[in-house]
């Protein structure tokens, strides 16, 4: 009897505590992070938004070297044994950046395969490539490291050019030291290498700058194969997902830069994730400014010693013994053009790298010399030559006259028209272009000027939650979370 | 092996970077007749990256409310129009996320504000709290009021009823005066709360000396989906003139800005625009665009309803017919709400970050301005009326503090 007594008590008690109030009710919330990332990526969201939200997070973390359908596999797992008999609720989301949100939408397609009740009743994917990423296209046909070397080369050419003569070079360029050789190819493990001896020889550890390459080695993986080649744009995986419909409810949070997208995706690299959720740190006016005064004082100092060795006549003594011209003078204008080459050429080399660059063709209309006329004008132009080549100038006079009444003469031009190819830049998040991001469709949101690596981190993101959680505006969607 | 180059910067600044550079001594600029760059009357700067100014749409005696910092401490200050100065600052809160103010209701000096579980009265004239309280359950951001009556909105139904409620509050006390729920049948779905429907909005107003409160809620028909209903209920003799008006046979739910003029009730949601007669509730017109609503949303002035469709467009719509007037220029991405102050049109772009101003009668780009801290400003913005001094105030915060600059007219 004291048994049963006891039963009686500790269900009544077990009841009373496991009863949830319905106010209580709490939204699962999923938040898997992108190629390359770790459980500390959005970090500051979840906890932030757990904090505040009337939400239970829970990070979804997968390895490097799976694909999109093992990744899968695992935040499904992680899921179902962080929720239980939560983990298939249909106020449940998944919050994903960048390729975690194929992660994302390839575990509710898989589900769907298999006929299993869904994890969750909707998606927010932000800064994903739903379309597909040309940079991984790139990457597998070898364009990438081409273009990498390229560059490469373009930025560090007036530092090669200083090796010719360490002397000089020394006198010259008081503000750097070269040594090695130069390479005609870069692998990315050579740049991470020489990132990691930058990082080392500047003491950057636990410095702003040293987040740059900590972003570089958590965010640009390019040994992780299978997700590379799961983003190419017409992959297995983007074909077969383009041809699923999620089932549950879906938003889409993208970005689309339109300007200095290099400085900027550069700048908010360098800037280290905090506890707190960022503010805006990019400053894609000043990233590079310090770089470019180098490039500016070299280039100074070499126009300086060019002009003194012209008066001293040191270069023309130099080009009489080594046949080299005028050394500073030519070094300056390399100094000159790297610079020009980070304000400019370097944005254009990276849009080409990511496929932002495209072109419309235009028709125009020109004037142009009829073929009859031009084939005339050829053949007096060569008689001409041959005139200058052998010496015989006789009937010269005449032969000039007859080309110029053929080009000045109306009746040999005609209107025609061409076609001409105007580049234009397509939006993009400095990663991604913004169609791919928006391929999934769903509800769409923009991040204000929010490049691919700052959306899992910073206030404009976290602005666009309280817009969907809470909007003040709105009652019934979906997406309505209460504040704690 | 590839031998790589070593490369030693000496210089520390290699990538350090100089954030909010700012240069206000630049005249106006202008890019085919649209001005980029403006001075600035006054930017109210903050260093830290970490904190920033929000700017509300509030305007009272010609100042405006905002989030400044003092030592990582943040505070609900007010501020000058003029001139950006501060007039006091607040921080008896109970929670610091409260400060990010997205509704308000104020009745002379009393400035009232809703965040989770929790509600403010804050006097305007003193900055002091005149009373603050935590409920059992968190209610909806969302705050109007008529007079001395605050208007509270519940998620979750409570007192054992079966449907949230509209709570009625002494504005000078908090205290509940009256609860009012409307008409729902449903008795089945809920939606994503766990609640049989909820309460959108209430907008009171005053008619022939009596005060009537227009009520836009949503009844469940599962989590995700609910059909949106209107009700108008006669506060004064506790009557109901109409009850479980459907607004519209779509399923989304979710309605966004509600206004009334003239007779009509105006509102937007689920990618349309309609209008609705205010005393049957019946349907006059409706407009359906590409993009949906949720940042921008309408602003009606003067006969048209201004409308920011995101990633479509921003249109002018014959507040009368639903005819569209004019579509801007295209600018990608979501916008803030639109203000207008004296005919022409502001507000944020997401896509490039900038201010922009259209005249309101054409649509034509007036203004598309680069934010002073060369990075963008936030989705915020409000206008005030010149004072002599100037045309007329656009207020509006960059991720560095607000600032103000003259209006176009």
């Amino acid at each position: 009897m004291k048994t049963i007594k006891l039963k009686l008590i500790i269900v009544l008690i077990v009841s009373v505590f496991l009863t949830p109030e319905s106010y209580t009710q709490e939204r699962n919330v999923m938040w898997v992070h992108g190629l390359g990332g770790s459980n500390n990526s959005f970090l500051t969201n979840s906890v932030h938004h757990q904090s505040k939200y009337l939400m239970k997070s829970i990070r979804g973390v997968y390895d490097k070297g799976d694909d999109a359908k093992a990744c899968s596999a695992k935040i499904k797992n992680q899921f179902e044994s962080g929720f239980g008999n939560g983990s298939s609720q249909p106020t449940n989301i998944c919050i994903s950046h960048s390729f975690g949100g194929l992660v994302a939408r390839t575990l509710e397609k898989g589900n769907a395969d298999k006929g299993q009740t869904q994890n969750f009743g909707g998606q927010i994917l932000v800064h994903s490539p739903q379309g597909g990423a040309q940079f991984a296209a790139n990457y597998q046909n070898g364009f990438f490291d081409k273009k990498f070397a390229e560059v490469f080369n373009k930025i560090t050419k007036p530092f090669k050019a200083d090796i010719i003569d360490e002397v000089e070079m020394l006198i010259a360029t008081p503000l750097l030291v070269i040594g090695g050789t130069s390479i005609d190819v870069l692998t990315f493990d050579d740049i991470a290498n020489i990132l990691a001896v930058f990082w080392g020889i500047n003491n950057l550890e636990g410095t702003e700058a040293s987040w740059l390459f900590k972003a570089y080695a958590e965010n640009i993986d390019f040994n992780d194969k299978p997700k590379i080649t799961d983003l190419v744009p017409d992959s297995d995986l983007m074909n077969e997902l383009r041809d699923f419909d999620s089932p549950g409810q879906l938003i889409t949070i993208y970005g689309a830069e339109e300007r200095n997208i290099v400085h900027r995706l550069v700048s908010s690299l360098s800037v280290k994730p905090g506890s707190n959720t960022l503010d805006i740190v990019s400053d894609e006016k000043d990233i590079f400014s310090p770089f470019e005064g180098l490039f500016e004082l070299n280039f100074n100092i070499n126009r300086g010693l060019g002009i003194a060795a012209d008066i001293s006549g040191a270069n023309f003594v130099r080009k009489l013994f080594t046949s080299h011209n005028t050394p500073f003078h030519e070094r300056a204008r390399l100094w000159r053009e790297g610079k020009d080459y980070l304000n400019g050429g370097l944005e254009t080399d990276w849009l080409i790298l990511i496929g932002a660059v495209g072109y419309t063709v235009q028709k125009v209309s020109i004037t142009q010399m009829t073929p009859e006329c031009k084939n005339k004008l050829d053949g007096l132009e060569i008689l001409l030559e041959d005139f200058h080549k052998n010496g015989e100038f006789k009937n010269r006079d005449d032969v000039q006259n007859a080309i110029n009444n053929l080009i000045h003469n109306s009746g040999c031009y005609e209107n025609g028209s061409t076609e001409i190819e105007i580049p234009y830049n397509k939006p993009n998040d400095g990663v991604v272009l913004t169609e791919s991001q928006q391929a999934a469709g769903g509800i769409l949101f923009e991040n204000i000027n929010c490049n691919h690596f700052e959306a899992v981190n910073t206030k404009v993101l976290s602005e666009n939650f309280i817009n969907i959680f809470q909007e003040g505006a709105r009652g019934a969607g979906w997406y309505v979370t209460p504040l704690r | 092996m590839k031998k790589i180059i070593s490369i030693i910067f000496i210089g520390a600044t290699l990538l350090s970077c100089s954030c909010t550079k700012e240069d206000n001594s630049i005249s106006t600029k202008t890019e085919n007749g649209v001005i980029t760059e403006k001075p600035y009357i006054w930017w109210n700067k903050e260093e830290e990256h970490d904190h920033f100014i929000i700017t509300n749409g509030f305007i009272y005696k010609n100042s405006f409310l905002a989030e400044s910092h003092i030592n990582s401490i943040s505070y609900l200050s007010l501020q000058i129009g003029k001139n950006g100065n501060i007039l006091w600052r607040w921080n008896d809160y109970f929670k610091s996320e409260d400060l990010s103010i997205r509704d308000y209701y104020f009745n002379n000096e009393n400035f009232i504000f809703q965040q989770g579980p929790r509600s403010y009265c804050i006097n305007l004239e003193t900055g002091e709290t005149k009373w603050k309280k935590q409920w059992k359950n968190s209610m909806q951001i969302k705050v109007s009021g008529i007079d001395n009556e605050l208007i509270v909105l519940e998620y979750y139904s409570d007192n054992g009823n079966s449907y949230p409620s509209i709570n009625i509050l002494n504005v000078i006390n908090g205290n509940i005066i009256e609860r009012i729920i409307p008409k729902f049948e449903n008795k089945v779905n809920i939606n994503v709360l766990g609640e049989l429907g909820d309460i959108h909005s209430v907008s009171p107003f005053k008619k022939h000396g009596k005060v009537y409160l227009l009520i836009t809620y949503n009844e469940a028909i599962s989590y995700s989906k609910s059909i949106p209903l209107i009700s108008l209920y006669n506060y004064t003799d506790k009557t109901w003139v109409y009850e479980y008006k459907k607004i519209t046979n779509l399923e989304k739910g979710g309605l966004g800005f509600v206004d009334i003029q003239n007779d009509r009730i105006y509102h937007d949601g689920a990618s349309h625009v309609f209008c609705n007669d205010l005393w049957t509730g019946d349907s006059i017109w409706t407009q359906e665009f590409k993009g949906n609503f949720l940042f921008g949303s309408c602003t009606y002035d003067q006969g048209t309803l201004y409308c920011a469709a995101e990633g479509d467009g921003y249109y002018a719509l014959d507040a009368e017919t639903g005819a569209i007037k004019w579509k801007g220029e295209r600018a990608p991405g979501t916008s803030s709400r639109m203000v207008v102050l004296n005919g022409v049109l502001y507000y944020i772009n997401g896509g490039d970050g900038r201010l922009w101003a259209l005249d309101a009668a054409t649509g034509k780009t007036l203004w598309r301005l680069k934010s002073p801290d060369g990075y963008s400003f936030k989705r915020e913005i409000n206008v005030m009326q010149g004072d002599g001094e100037r045309k007329g105030y656009v207020l509006t915060s960059t991720w560095h503090g607000a600032c103000a600059y003259e209006a176009e007219r």
